[in-house]
C-alpha cells in the first residue's frame, strides 16, 4: 500500500505539472488568415463592386465620367448607381449597362441625376475581369484619372493637396461617397503648413456623396493634409486638386484617398526633366517621428542612386521635390519606393506637373498637365490596366511622347516575368529584374481604347502614363488576384 | 390470568408455544386454546400444558372470531394473555407484562416480539399508526436488538401476536372486529381501547418470539389485501364524525393516487387490493355503523386527545418515500414516528439536516435575483415560449426553423418542459428559472448521495458543501452556459453508478457480479441519456468518467474494477439510446454529426490557462487564489488514507486529471475538433474535487486514529482552517443573488420587428460560440454562426437538427462575405429570409459586461459585414453588438408574382437578379398557417425543402416547384383559404413519441424496482 501511495503522488504531481509546461509556452495564434486590406485591391482579388467618390455634374469643376474596361469574352453587365450630392433632392439611380466583350465604355453618371452638382457612382459587376475608373474632366481642360476605390472604409487619408486659390488658381476637394443605406458621421482633420482646422460631425447621407471643398476652410495653404475619421458608418474618399497657376500648373488632378498608413508605398511613375515637376508627398499620421527613404528604381539598367532620407513630424507631410534632387539628374524614368524605416506608418502619393515650356522659355513637351498618383501599398501576380493610345504614326506626330505601361518589380531577389495581353493574346513578354521598372509604349500592345491585361511570376504593381492631346494622366492600374503587402516582399 | 391461545392447525412449534407458558414463572396462570380449525388439539394441548382446556372453534373465520370465543367461555381472570399459536415467551414475560400493566394501570401491554429462529433480531416493538388506520412498526427491518427497546413507553397498537389485556376492558370492548380475520385486529382493537381510556404500553423487558409466516400456513398471499381493507375499516369505525369528513376524501385521494401509480408501474395486484378494500368496506357499510354505534358507549376519551397520538402524515406515503430514497435501517416512523425534529437526535443526521438546510438556504439566497426577476437571456439561457402549449406543440412538429430549417425528432427536452410547464399552472417564467436553479440542486443531490455507500453523513455532508464551493455552478450560470449546468447536474449522478459499476469498496451493493452491474449500467445510461436530451455532448461525460476510474483503478494497482467500468459503459449505451432515441432517429435519418456536439467550435485554441483550469476559473466568477485551498483536503485522503480509501482517493484523483487533461488539450488547440463547453468538459473535474474533500474526511474517520502522533494529526487543523477560509471566502458569489449572472440581456437593444407585422423573417447571429443562445457553426476560430427565425431566440431553438438542411447556403454567403466577393450579401440573405445580422461582441450588453471580457467578431468580417450595400447598420444599440438591418429584405413565406424568381439559376444570382418583397404571409406562430391567398400568385416557402410540407387552397393541394434554386414555391390553382402545414414522417413521430416515453419507463421501472426490493 505504501508503494502504491507514493506512486500515486508522485503520477498526480508529475501530471500536474506536465499540464503546466505543457500550457507554458504561448498559445498558437488562431490560423485565420491575416487579410491585407489595401484600399486599391479587393483582399481577394475578386472585384464586382467598385466605388468611384466622383466629381461634379456638367457645369462644375470636374465632370465625372466612368469608365469601364471589360477582358472578359462575354457581355458584362454593370449597374451603375448614381449618387447625388450637394443640394439635389433626387435619389440614387441605377442604370444597367452592358460592356461588349473585351470592350470599353464610358458612362456620365450626371445624366442620370442632371440637378446634382455633385455626383459619385456605385459600379456592380456581374464579373471580376472588369476595371472601373474615375475621369474627371476639369473646365480648365485637363483630365484626371484614378481607378475607382475597391472598399470603402472608415478612416481615409489624403497626403497633399493645396489651396492657393489666389495666387495658383487651386481649389482642393474631398469627394467622400456613402453607398450604405444608413448616414455616415464624418471627422476631418486638415493639417496644413500654415496651422490646422478641423471639420467634425459631418454627415454623409446615405447614398449620397457630399463634397468637401477644403479651399474654404483653409485657404492659402501650399500643402494641405486631410485625415477623415468616419465616427459612423463607412465612406469611400477620393480627392480633386484643381490648379491654375504659374507654379501649380493647369488643369486637374485627382485620386483617390488611402484608408490607412503603410509602411510601404510604390509609386511606379515619377520622373524629372527640365519642364517637368514631380513632388512625393509623405504624411504620417502617426505619433511618432518617421524616418522615412524614398528609394529610386531606375528603369535604366545598372543605374542605382542612393535613397533619399527624410524625416516627418508626426502628423505633418512632408514634400519632396524630386526635380530638386540632383541625383536623379539624367537617370531617366524612374518609381519611387517610400519606406519607413521605424514603426511610423506613412502614406504618399506622387504629383507631377509638366509644363509647356521649360524654365528658360523653351518649348519643352507638346502636351502640358498634372498628375497625382496615390501610392500602392501592395502588389500583384495579376493585374488590369484601362489602356488607351493612338496609333505610333500619330503618337510620332504628336512629338515623341506616347503613353505608356510602366511594370515595377519591388523584390530585391526575383525576377518577374511579365507577360501583357490584349484581347486575350500575349502581345508582349518582359521580364523586370529585381527593384527595377520597366515601360512598355501602349502604342505597342494596342490602339484606341483597350484593357492589357497583366501576368507576372512576382508581385508587380502596373500603372500607366496617358498622354493625350490636351491633358496627361497618371492611374495605378486595378490588382486582379489577392494583393501582397509591399512591406512583405523581399 | 389467562392465556388465550388461538390456534389453527399449528405445525411442530406447537409445543414449543405451549411449553413457554407452561415455564412461565408467574404462578396463577391459567391456559386456554382456541382450536380455531377444529383438528383436535387436545391431545398435543394436553401432553404439553397440563390441565389447559381447549375450546373447540370449528368454524370461525380467522383470528378475531376465535379469539374473541373466549368471551363466551366461562373463565375468570383479571388479565387474558392473547397470544398465536406460533409465539413462545420468555420465562419471565407475563410477570414483566403483568407487572408493568399494575403499575402503569394500562389497558393493554404487549412484549418486544423477536424472530423466532434469530431473538437477535427484533420482530416488533409496538406500532404507530397515522389516522388513515396503518400501522407501521417501530422497529426497522431486521433491526438488531441491542437492548435499544428495552424500556417501557406507550404505544398507539401493539401486535396481536402476544398482548396482556385487562379482561374488563377485552369484555367492555368486546373483543377484536369479528370482521377483521388476519391483520389489522389489533390495530383496531388498541385504537379502541385508547378511546374507552386505557393505556396501550410496549413493555420491552419482555420477550416474545415469534414465528410469522401465516401465508405460507394458508398458502394465500393476502397480507396486503388484509392490511389495506381493515385498516380502511379501522378509520372509518374508530374516527369521529368530523374527522371522518375529513380522512375520508383524503384516503379516496390516496387510494386513487395508489391505483395510477400501479397502472403506470404494472402493479395490478396492488390496484385489486385497493379497490377491493374499498369494495369490502363500502358492501359492509351497515356493519361500520353498528360498531360506530358500540363505539359511542365505550368512548371515554375526547377525539382529539386519541388523534393526537397518532401519527400525524401517512405511513404510506412515507413508507413510499422511504423505499425510494433511502434505506430503512430503522424503524419506518422512527423519525416520524418521535415527532420530525426527534430524528435529528443523532448527531449525524442532524449535521445532514443542518448541512442541507443551509446549502438550500445558500443556493435560494445566490438565487434571490433569479427567482424574483426572472434569468435573463444571456448565453444559452434562452427563451421559453409563451405557453407550456407552444412547447408541447414546438415538439410534436417536428420542424425546426433553425437555419435554412429542417425536419427533427430531436426536440423531446420541449416536451417535457411543456410538462413541467403545465405542472407550474403555465409559469414558463418560473419554469425556465428553475431550469437554471435546479440543476445545481440536482448536482448537490448527487454530490451528497455520492459517497452514501461509505456510511458517513460527514463525509457525505463534506461532499454535498464542496460541491457547492467549487466555483463551477457559478461559473456555468455565469456563463450562461446550460452544457455546464447540464455537467454539474449530471457528473455525480454518472461517478456514482460508475463507482457501484466498478463494484469496489465500499461501493459493492449486492453479491452477484451481473446483478449489481445492469442496475449501475442502466442508471448511468438513464442519467447520460436525460442529459443527452438538453446537451447531446453530455453523454461524453460518461467516457471521460470511465477513463478516469479505469486509470485510477490501474494506478491503484486495483484491475479488477476495470472490466466492470467498460462493461457498465457499454451497457449503458442502450439505455442512453433509448432515452435519447429522438436523436437516434436523427442521427439514423442523416448520419452522425460534430456540430451540435461542438457548439460552433473548432480545434482553435482558448484563452483559459491551466491554472485557471484547475481553479474553475472559466467564467466571469473567478474566486481568485482561494480556489487553490482546495487542494488541502484533497490531498489528505492521498497522505492519510488506507485501504479503499486511498483507493478511492486515487481514482478520484485520476478522473479530475482526465477532465483537465482534455480541457487543456482543447485550450491549447491540441485537438483536430472542437468540444463543447468548458465547464462541461470539466464537470467531472468538479464532482472529483468534492469527493475527494469527503474523501478526506473519510480518511480522518478511519485512518487518522492508526497513525502515531505527528504531522498527519495537524493536517486536520489545516483542513479545518482551509475549509472555513474557502467557504467564507466564496460567500461573495452570492452578492449579486444571480450568481455573477448579468442583470440584463441584448433583448432591450436589440429591436426587432414583430414578424406578425412584416412578416416572417430569420435572424443571423454571428459571434463567440458562447455569447450564441443556440449552438452555432464555426466560422472560423473563435466566431460562430447560427440562424433562428422571429424576433426572439427560445428553448426551441436550442434543438439543432442533426439534419443540417440547406444551412450551407448560409455559410457560403457569409463566406463570401468575409472574403469580400460581395457587397451585395442582404440580396442573397434575402433569399433566405434573413432579415437582420447581428454582431454579438460580448456576452451581454455593456456596462453590464466590460470590455476586458469581450471577444469581439474578427475586425475584418466586421468590416466585410459593413462593406455591404444592403445591410444598414442600426445605429445606437449597444457597443456589446452590431446588428444589421437586411434592406434587400424578403419574408421568408410571401405571395408573389408568377416567375419571381426569373433567372436564379443559383441562389448567389440574387445579387444581380434581387427579388421583390412580395406580400408577407403565414407570419404567426405555426406550422401549420393559414391565410387568404389571391389568385394568381405564386407563395415563396423559404425552407429546405423537404418532404411533409403541403400548401392547400380551399382543401386542394397546390402544386409545387423548385424556387431561389433552393426553396419551394407553391402554385395554387385558384385563391382562397390556404393552409400551409408540415407532417413529420411516421418514424420520427414514432422515434419522438417513444423518446417521450422513454424517461418515464424508466421512471417507473425504477421506481417498480424500488418498491420490489422492500
Amino acid at each position: 500500500m505504501r508503494s502504491v501511495r507514493v506512486l500515486a503522488i508522485v503520477a498526480i504531481a508529475g501530471l500536474l505539472a506536465a499540464g503546466v509546461l505543457v500550457d507554458l509556452p504561448d498559445r498558437p495564434v488562431p490560423d485565420r488568415p491575416v487579410r491585407y486590406l489595401s484600399a486599391l485591391a479587393a483582399p481577394a482579388g475578386a472585384v464586382t463592386t467598385w466605388f468611384c467618390p466622383g466629381g461634379s455634374g456638367p457645369d462644375g469643376e470636374a465632370e465625372l465620367t466612368i469608365g469601364l474596361a471589360s477582358a472578359s469574352d462575354q457581355w458584362r453587365t454593370a449597374a451603375v448607381s448614381v449618387l447625388p450630392g450637394g443640394s439635389d433632392p433626387s435619389e440614387a439611380r441605377t442604370v444597367d449597362v452592358e460592356i461588349e466583350p473585351r470592350g470599353r465604355m464610358l458612362v456620365k453618371p450626371s445624366e442620370e441625376v442632371p440637378g446634382a452638382r455633385w455626383v459619385g457612382a456605385v459600379v456592380e459587376v456581374d464579373g471580376t475581369d472588369v476595371t472601373v475608373e474615375q475621369i474627371l474632366a476639369a473646365r480648365q481642360g485637363d483630365v484626371g484619372r484614378s481607378t475607382c476605390l475597391t472598399r470603402t472604409s472608415s478612416s481615409w487619408l489624403v497626403p497633399h493637396g493645396a489651396t492657393r486659390s489666389a495666387v495658383e488658381g487651386e481649389r482642393f476637394i474631398i469627394m467622400l461617397l456613402n453607398p450604405f443605406p444608413d448616414i455616415a458621421v464624418a471627422d476631418i482633420e486638415l493639417v496644413a503648413d500654415v496651422g490646422r482646422d478641423t471639420i467634425d460631425g459631418l454627415v454623409v447621407p446615405a447614398q449620397r456623396v457630399v463634397a468637401v471643398d477644403i479651399t474654404q476652410e483653409i485657404t492659402v495653404a501650399a500643402s494641405v493634409a486631410a485625415f477623415v475619421e468616419v465616427v459612423s458608418g463607412r465612406v469611400a474618399a477620393s480627392w480633386i486638386q484643381i490648379a491654375d497657376g504659374p507654379i501649380a500648373g493647369r488643369g486637374a488632378r485627382a485620386s483617390t484617398a488611402v484608408p490607412g498608413a503603410a509602411h510601404r508605398w510604390l509609386l511606379p511613375v515619377a520622373g524629372v526633366g527640365a519642364a517637368r515637376q514631380d513632388v512625393v508627398a509623405i504624411a504620417n499620421p502617426s505619433v511618432d517621428i518617421a524616418e522615412v527613404d524614398l528609394e529610386i528604381l531606375a528603369e535604366a539598367p545598372g543605374t542605382d542612386v542612393s535613397p533619399i532620407e527624410i524625416t516627418v513630424r508626426p502628423g505633418r507631410t512632408a514634400l519632396v521635390d524630386l526635380s530638386q534632387q540632383g541625383r536623379l539628374e539624367g537617370i531617366g524614368p524612374f518609381s519611387v519606393v517610400v519606406r519607413s524605416l521605424d514603426d511610423a506608418a506613412v502614406a504618399a502619393s506622387i504629383h507631377s506637373v509638366t509644363f509647356a515650356a521649360d524654365a528658360d522659355g523653351e518649348a519643352a513637351t507638346t502636351v502640358a498637365g498634372s498628375t497625382a498618383t496615390i501610392g500602392s501599398d501592395a502588389a500583384a501576380h495579376s493585374w488590369l490596366v484601362a489602356a488607351e493610345a493612338a496609333d505610333s504614326e500619330a503618337a510620332t506626330e504628336g512629338g515623341g511622347e506616347s503613353s505608356i505601361l510602366v511594370i515595377v518589380n519591388p523584390s530585391t531577389v526575383g525576377i518577374a516575368q511579365v507577360a501583357l495581353s490584349v484581347g486575350g493574346e500575349t502581345v508582349h513578354r518582359l521580364e523586370v529584374a529585381p527593384r527595377r521598372r520597366a515601360s512598355v509604349a501602349l502604342d505597342r500592345l494596342g490602339s484606341g481604347r483597350f484593357v492589357v491585361e497583366v501576368q507576372s511570376s512576382a508581385p508587380v504593381v502596373a500603372a500607366t502614363e496617358l498622354i493625350g492631346l490636351t491633358s496627361r494622366t497618371a492611374a495605378l492600374g486595378a490588382a486582379v488576384s489577392e494583393p501582397v503587402p509591399a512591406v512583405d516582399i523581399r | 390470568m389467562l392465556a388465550v391461545v388461538v390456534a389453527h392447525r399449528p405445525g411442530e412449534w406447537f409445543e414449543e408455544t405451549l411449553e413457554s407458558l407452561a415455564l412461565q414463572d408467574y404462578e396463577s396462570l391459567s391456559v386456554v386454546v382456541v382450536d380455531a380449525a377444529g383438528s383436535g388439539l387436545g391431545p398435543r394441548v394436553a401432553a404439553v400444558t397440563e390441565g389447559a382446556d381447549v375450546i373447540d372453534a370449528a368454524g370461525v373465520s380467522g383470528f378475531s372470531e376465535a379469539a374473541n370465543a373466549v368471551l363466551s367461555a366461562e373463565f375468570s381472570a383479571d388479565f387474558l394473555l392473547v397470544c398465536h399459536d406460533d409465539v413462545a415467551l420468555a420465562s419471565d414475560a407475563v410477570s414483566v407484562l403483568v407487572a408493568e400493566a399494575l403499575r402503569s394501570s394500562a389497558g393493554v401491554v404487549g412484549p418486544k416480539i423477536v424472530e423466532w429462529d434469530r431473538p437477535e433480531i427484533i420482530r416488533h416493538a409496538g406500532y404507530d399508526v397515522d389516522r388513515f388506520g396503518v400501522a407501521a412498526d417501530r422497529a426497522g427491518a431486521h433491526e438488531l436488538d441491542q437492548e435499544q427497546h428495552d424500556g417501557v413507553r406507550d404505544s398507539f397498537a401493539l401486535p396481536s401476536a402476544a398482548m396482556l389485556i385487562r379482561t374488563e376492558l377485552f369484555v367492555r370492548l368486546g373483543g377484536f372486529d369479528a370482521g377483521m380475520t388476519f391483520r389489522g385486529e389489533d390495530v383496531d382493537f388498541c385504537w379502541r381501547a385508547q378511546m374507552a381510556g386505557a393505556r396501550v404500553m410496549f413493555v420491552g423487558g419482555a420477550v416474545a418470539r415469534h414465528r410469522g409466516g401465516l401465508v405460507s400456513r394458508t398458502g394465500v398471499d393476502d397480507v396486503r389485501l388484509t392490511q389495506t381493507r381493515h385498516a380502511l375499516r379501522a378509520m372509518l369505525v374508530n374516527h369521529g364524525r368530523i374527522s371522518l369528513t375529513l380522512f375520508v376524501p383524503l384516503a379516496v385521494l390516496m387510494a386513487v393516487a395508489e391505483v395510477v401509480l400501479g397502472v403506470f408501474t404494472a402493479r395490478f395486484g396492488r390496484i385489486r387490493d385497493v379497490v377491493s378494500a374499498w369494495v369490502w368496506n363500502i358492501s359492509r357499510l351497515d356493519v361500520v355503523l353498528e360498531r360506530r354505534r358500540a363505539n359511542t358507549h365505550v368512548r371515554r376519551v375526547r377525539q382529539a386527545d386519541v388523534t393526537a397520538l397518532q401519527y400525524l402524515g401517512s405511513v404510506r406515503l412515507v413508507s413510499f418515500l422511504r423505499r425510494q430514497f433511502g434505506g430503512e435501517s430503522q424503524g419506518l416512523l422512527s423519525v416520524a414516528g418521535r415527532g420530525v425534529l426527534g430524528g435529528l437526535r443523532t448527531g449525524t443526521t442532524r449535521l445532514a439536516f443542518l448541512t442541507w438546510a443551509v446549502v438550500v438556504i445558500v443556493v435560494l439566497f445566490g438565487s434571490r435575483r433569479l427567482l424574483s426577476d426572472g434569468v435573463p437571456a444571456v448565453g444559452d439561457f434562452a427563451q421559453l415560449p409563451e405557453t407550456a402549449n407552444d412547447l408541447i406543440r414546438a415538439w410534436w412538429n417536428g420542424w425546426s426553423d433553425r437555419n435554412a430549417g429542417a425536419p427533427t425528432s430531436n426536440l423531446g427536452v420541449l416536451f417535457f418542459l411543456g410538462v413541467g410547464g403545465w405542472l407550474l399552472a403555465g409559469s414558463v417564467g418560473l419554469l425556465r428559472t428553475l431550469l437554471v436553479v435546479l440543476p445545481i440542486l440536482v448536482g448537490l443531490l448527487g454530490a451528497y448521495q455520492l459517497l452514501a455507500a461509505t456510511g458517513s453523513r460527514r463525509a457525505q455532508a463534506t461532499t454535498l458543501v464542496a460541491y457547492l464551493l467549487v466555483p463551477l455552478a457559478s461559473s456555468s450560470v455565469a456563463s450562461g452556459s446550460i452544457p455546464g449546468l447540464v455537467g454539474y447536474a449530471a457528473a455525480p449522478w454518472m461517478l456514482s453508478a460508475l463507482l457501484r459499476a466498478s463494484r469496489t469498496a465500499p461501493f459493492r451493493s449486492s453479491p452477484g457480479r451481473l446483478a449489481g452491474l445492469v442496475p449501475a449500467a442502466v442508471s448511468l445510461g438513464a442519467v447520460a441519456g436525460l442529459a443527452a436530451l438538453v446537451v447531446p455532448a453530455a453523454v461524453g461525460l460518461v467516457g471521460l468518467l470511465t477513463a478516469g476510474l479505469v486509470l485510477g483503478s490501474l494506478l491503484a494497482a486495483r484491475p479488477g474494477a476495470v472490466g466492470g467500468l467498460l462493461v457498465a459503459t457499454v451497457l449503458a449505451v442502450p439505455v442512453i439510446a433509448f432515452v435519447a432515441l429522438p436523436t437516434v432517429v436523427d442521427v439514423l435519418a442523416t448520419g452522425p454529426v460534430w456540430a451540435p456536439i461542438a457548439d460552433g467550435r473548432d480545434g482553435s485554441a482558448g484563452t483559459v490557462s491551466f491554472a485557471e483550469m484547475l481553479r474553475f476559473a472559466v467564467g466571469p466568477d473567478d474566486s481568485g487564489a482561494l480556489t487553490w485551498l482546495f487542494a488541502v483536503p484533497m490531498i489528505v485522503p492521498l497522505l492519510l488514507g488506507r485501504g479503499w480509501r486511498l483507493e478511492q482517493a486515487i481514482r478520484l484523483w485520476v478522473v479530475g486529471l482526465v477532465a483537465w487533461a482534455l480541457a487543456l488539450a482543447a485550450q491549447r488547440g491540441m485537438l483536430p475538433f472542437g468540444l463543447p463547453d468548458l465547464q462541461l468538459l470539466l464537470a467531472p473535474a468538479a464532482v472529483a474535487v468534492a469527493a475527494l474533500c469527503g474523501m478526506a474526511v473519510l480518511s480522518i474517520e478511519h485512518d487518522l486514529r492508526f497513525s502515531h502522533f505527528g504531522w498527519r494529526q495537524a493536517l486536520v487543523p489545516v483542513m479545518v482552517a482551509a475549509s472555513l477560509v474557502l467557504a467564507f471566502g466564496r460567500v461573495t458569489v452570492l452578492e449579486t443573488g444571480g450568481w455573477g449572472l448579468v442583470e440584463r440581456d441584448h433583448h432591450a437593444a436589440l429591436r426587432f420587428e414583430p414578424p406578425t407585422l412584416v412578416g416572417a423573417y430569420r435572424v443571423l447571429w454571428i459571434g463567440a460560440p458562447e455569447f450564441l443562445a443556440v449552438e452555432g457553426h464555426n466560422l472560423e476560430p473563435g466566431v460562430a454562426w447560427a440562424v433562428t427565425a422571429g424576433d426572439s431566440v427560445t428553448i426551441a431553438d436550442r434543438a439543432l437538427p442533426v439534419d443540417t438542411g440547406r444551412a450551407d447556403l448560409i455559410e457560403t454567403a457569409i463566406s463570401d462575405i468575409d472574403a469580400g466577393r460581395t457587397t451585395r450579401a442582404g440580396r442573397v440573405l434575402a433569399g433566405m429570409g434573413v432579415r437582420y445580422v447581428v454582431l454579438l461582441h460580448r456576452l451581454a450588453p455593456a456596462p453590464f459586461v466590460g470590455e476586458d471580457q469581450a471577444q469581439p467578431v474578427p475586425a475584418g468580417l466586421a468590416a466585410a459585414i459593413r462593406n455591404q450595400l444592403d445591410l444598414e447598420l442600426v445605429e445606437g444599440t449597444n457597443s456589446a453588438v452590431d446588428m444589421f438591418v437586411n434592406t434587400s429584405w424578403t419574408p421568408m413565406r410571401a405571395v408573389h408574382a408568377p416567375g419571381f424568381d426569373e433567372g436564379v439559376d443559383e441562389i448567389a444570382d440574387l445579387e444581380a437578379y434581387p427579388i421583390t418583397p412580395g406580400v408577407p404571409v403565414f407570419s404567426g406562430a405555426g406550422p401549420p398557417w393559414s391565410a387568404e391567398i389571391p389568385d394568381g400568385a405564386e407563395v415563396l416557402v423559404g425552407h429546405t425543402p423537404r418532404p411533409g410540407w403541403e400548401l392547400t387552397v380551399d382543401g386542394e393541394t397546390a402544386a409545387r416547384r423548385e424556387a431561389l434554386a433552393w426553396a419551394r414555391a407553391y402554385l395554387p390553382a385558384d385563391g382562397g383559404e390556404a393552409e400551409l402545414s408540415y407532417s413529420s414522417p411516421w418514424w420520427r413521430r414514432s422515434g419522438q413519441l417513444l423518446g417521450a416515453a422513454a424517461p418515464f419507463v424508466l421512471l417507473l421501472a425504477w421506481l417498480r424496482r424500488r418498491m420490489d426490493r422492500h
